[in-house]
């Protein structure tokens, strides 16, 4: 039976857990498995447990938990767990579940917003203005990415946004 | 040993609570009065008066006597929230150093959290009193919804006030987790909160001690303020008609109609008709002082009707939300004083299809639920699990009945037999969280032994047994990108404390510095968020542009205050980055002049308070 000690033995071996060893499940189990699994974990792990325990292990709880939400987070969605097991595949024990969010739904690339090819080609160099911070510059590919594609309200309300933020900065 | 207790820190009233013998008490001060007015008046003199007594001074003295802070603290300056409340206060808002709000008074420019430091004080000084010992340590409440900045003052006002902080607990987490468990492995809880200023709807899932917010919205503006507000309109035109007054010329007669209008709401929801009479208006004016008006329950919930049903809009926007329909949710409970208007739960009754639960004091549920928590987290209080003291349960015997109490709780599974080498703690902590919060109260029967939970890998005992609510944090945290927009870092209704890293790199050559902006809030465009401040990542090693790698770590703690931590990835430096918040005083200096205006201020003896 695990005693006080164990959450220190847990949070050692961190880095060499997959998530499923983490959250103490079989890699085929179902989600309502994960999800009881991990509510006991949960609050068994979380730092309020140690209030009373030395410091130490205190810390040790803080990064076991952390790391038991976010085993819980990908494995609990179908489409971050898809991602986790070709991860695991590779070897990677971690996923970051936010990475691919970067540019989130809705946030996709001008590029891919664009609709006619010459559009697409004003909007991939302000893809690439953006990226460099010069918005003033975007701007203006992305009003010549409208002309071709007049009737396109996705780039329109990108378009407003970047106006508004240029508004912002005073510019 | 001293006491944990536990605060409601609220807009129009706050309440203190302690555990006393395992048992969750409100503490009355010296005249016998649970809630404290959050308001503070600042007399001639040098004194400062907390509570009824700085009430009773709002009409005469209105610019020296501020109230309602919680709308405002934690709010920056330049927000429309401030700059529309400026009009409405008879204070004097000023813009304080760091771009926070304060208020003048008497040449002096107060921080907000020095204002809700007083009331705080306060509630310290009636603890203390009620209590018979010195308090140092306290959890105090917030709403969901509040953001980092809200929490940061909220904090720096409870240190202002000498306590240590074991915890900013969220107000719907507190009103669960003093209604105790249901004994359902899975349950999904309305929070309907009707407060004297605003409405706020919270639905959470809890299972096996995991808490979950599925949904929560809410009004700023709409509170049993706006009730008072309409049946003093009524009680304007019967003057008028009566006496040809006009109240709306004199902004000291409405308010004192307000008042009256308060009083006489609050006696109908026990009679079913009342009466306000002109003495209570004024001496001064002959005829005026021969006025009475009666209002019957039935007129004040005509008059009321439409303003309570104003919080239904808002359920039904927290409902879709949770992707919930009525059905879906098991159970309701009151929180806030205007709960006690039989109109509000009869309709929160018709809307929801089911009886609320009002088992406990909607005006004390949430202080008794943060001085559980408190004496959970408390390292010098006995380790019990407290319950619910009998003189904070809604006493009206028709009530007593209705309500439905929860179904009895599970026992303690017994320990599975176990081998020898077992220690003494085998008993698994989820068996001490199942019946953890509030345990068994006296009156409920004990069910039938439930068997042994299967055997599984057994999660690490915690060193001592320590029941845990896990708690999330409201709103997504978000860096700033190119453009203006977002990427996400934390995001909404994660389980706290919980952390973030991300690689930063430099655009220039030899640059050695970066900056970051960070917010919070549910908008992919950053503006739209509530922008927290600037991470400034200084003293980077001159290097080619875009080779620089700086590792930032944000962490949400577990009272939902953001922390930053910086690593240079390539020389392994470890250094705190220098983090800028807007709204609150991140220097030394402001903080002891904070302190330093604190002690300038005794409060008025707690003996010195009206007795009504």
């Amino acid at each position: 039976m695990p005693t006080a000690l164990s959450i220190v033995a847990m949070f050692e071996s961190l880095e060499t857990q997959s998530y499923y060893e983490l959250l103490r499940v079989p890699r085929d189990a179902q989600t309502e498995e994960i999800k009881t699994s991990y509510a006991k974990l949960a609050a068994a792990c979380h730092p309020d447990a140690y209030r009373r325990s030395p410091p130490e292990e205190r810390a040790a709880a803080a990064a076991v938990f952390k790391r038991i939400v976010e085993a819980y987070r990908v494995l609990s969605s179908a489409d971050l767990r898809a991602r986790y097991v070709r991860a695991l595949a590779r070897g990677k024990l971690r996923i970051d579940a936010l990475a691919r969010d970067s540019n989130p739904p809705g946030l996709r690339t001008l590029e891919t917003l664009a609709l006619t090819p010459s559009a697409k080609q004003f909007a991939r160099a302000a893809d690439r203005l953006l990226g460099e911070g010069k918005l003033k510059e975007a701007k203006m590919q992305v009003t010549l990415a409208l002309n071709c594609d007049r009737d396109n309200a996705e780039l329109a309300e990108r378009l407003n946004m970047l106006k508004e933020t240029l508004s912002l900065m005073g510019q | 040993m001293g006491f944990a207790v536990g605060i409601d820190l609220g807009t129009t009233n706050s309440v203190v609570t302690a555990v006393r013998d395992g048992v969750a008490t409100p503490l009355a001060d010296p005249q016998g009065f649970r809630l404290i007015p959050s308001v503070v008046s600042f007399p001639p003199g040098g004194s400062v008066l907390v509570g009824r007594g700085a009430l009773a001074r709002r009409v005469d003295d209105p610019r020296d006597t501020i109230y309602s802070v919680k709308r405002l603290i934690g709010r920056p300056w330049g927000t429309p929230e401030v700059q529309n409340a400026r009009g409405t206060f008879p204070f004097d808002l000023r813009e304080a150093p760091g771009g926070g709000v304060g208020v003048a008074v008497h040449g002096t420019t107060y921080t907000l959290p020095e204002i809700s430091a007083f009331v705080l004080r306060q509630c310290k000084a009636v603890a203390e009193a009620a209590l018979g010992v010195p308090v140092h340590r306290a959890v105090v409440t917030v709403p969901a919804n509040f953001n980092d900045l809200q929490r940061s003052a909220t904090k720096t006002a409870a240190a202002l006030a000498g306590f240590e902080v074991l915890r900013i607990l969220n107000e719907p987490t507190a009103a669960a987790l003093a209604h105790g468990p249901s004994g359902k492995s899975r349950e999904r809880i309305a929070i309907y909160d009707f407060g004297g200023g605003t409405f706020d709807i919270t639905i959470l899932e809890i299972a096996e001690g995991v808490l979950e917010v599925l949904a929560t919205a809410g009004d700023t503006h709409l509170g049993g303020d706006d009730i008072d507000a309409a049946v003093a309109e009524r009680m304007a035109e019967d003057l008028l008609k009566k006496h040809k007054v006009d109240a709306h010329e004199d902004a000291r007669i409405f308010d004192r109609l307000r008042v009256m209008a308060e009083k006489l709401k609050r006696e109908l929801s026990t009679r079913s008709d009342a009466e306000a009479t002109g003495s209570e208006l004024s001496t001064d004016r002959g005829a005026l002082s021969r006025w009475s008006f009666r209002m019957t329950r039935q007129e004040l919930e005509q008059t009321s009707l439409g303003i309570v049903d104003r919080t239904f809009t808002v359920c039904r926007e927290a409902l879709e939300a949770a992707k919930l329909q009525l059905a879906g949710v098991d159970r309701v409970v009151l929180v806030g004083g205007s709960t006690r208007m039989p109109l509000v739960a009869r309709r929160v009754e018709q809307s929801f299809g089911r009886r609320p639960v009002a088992r406990i004091h909607p005006e004390l549920i949430v202080a008794l639920g943060a001085s559980i928590q408190a004496s959970l987290l408390d390292d010098e209080q006995p380790l019990t699990i407290p319950t619910i003291g009998v003189d904070s349960l809604e006493v009206e015997p028709h009530e007593m009945e209705v309500v439905a109490l929860p179904p009895p709780l599970p026992p303690r599974p017994k320990p599975p037999a176990a081998p020898s080498s077992r220690a003494s703690r085998t008993e698994g902590p989820i068996a001490r969280r199942t019946e953890a919060p509030v345990a068994a109260r006296a009156h409920e029967p004990i069910a039938p032994r439930r068997p042994p939970p299967a055997a599984a890998p057994a999660p690490p005992a915690p060193a001592e047994v320590a029941p845990v609510l896990i708690d999330v944090t409201p709103l997504s945290l978000n860096v700033e990108t190119a453009g203006g927009f977002c990427s996400l870092l934390i995001e909404a209704n994660t389980p706290i404390p919980c952390e973030c890293t991300r690689t930063f790199t430099t655009g220039n050559d030899g640059q050695s510095t970066v900056c970051v902006r960070v917010a919070q809030g549910p908008s992919q465009r950053f503006a739209d968020n509530t922008c927290l401040g600037e991470v400034e990542l200084s003293g980077i090693e001159p290097a080619p542009r875009g080779t620089a790698q700086i590792a930032v770590t944000f962490e949400i703690d577990a009272d939902g205050i953001m922390n930053v931590c910086a690593r240079d990835i390539k020389s392994g430096r470890q250094k705190a980055a220098r983090v800028q918040i807007v709204g609150t005083p991140a220097d030394a200096k402001a903080i002891e002049a904070m302190h330093a205006r604190q002690a300038a201020h005794e409060l008025a003896d707690l003996s010195a308070q009206p007795a009504r």
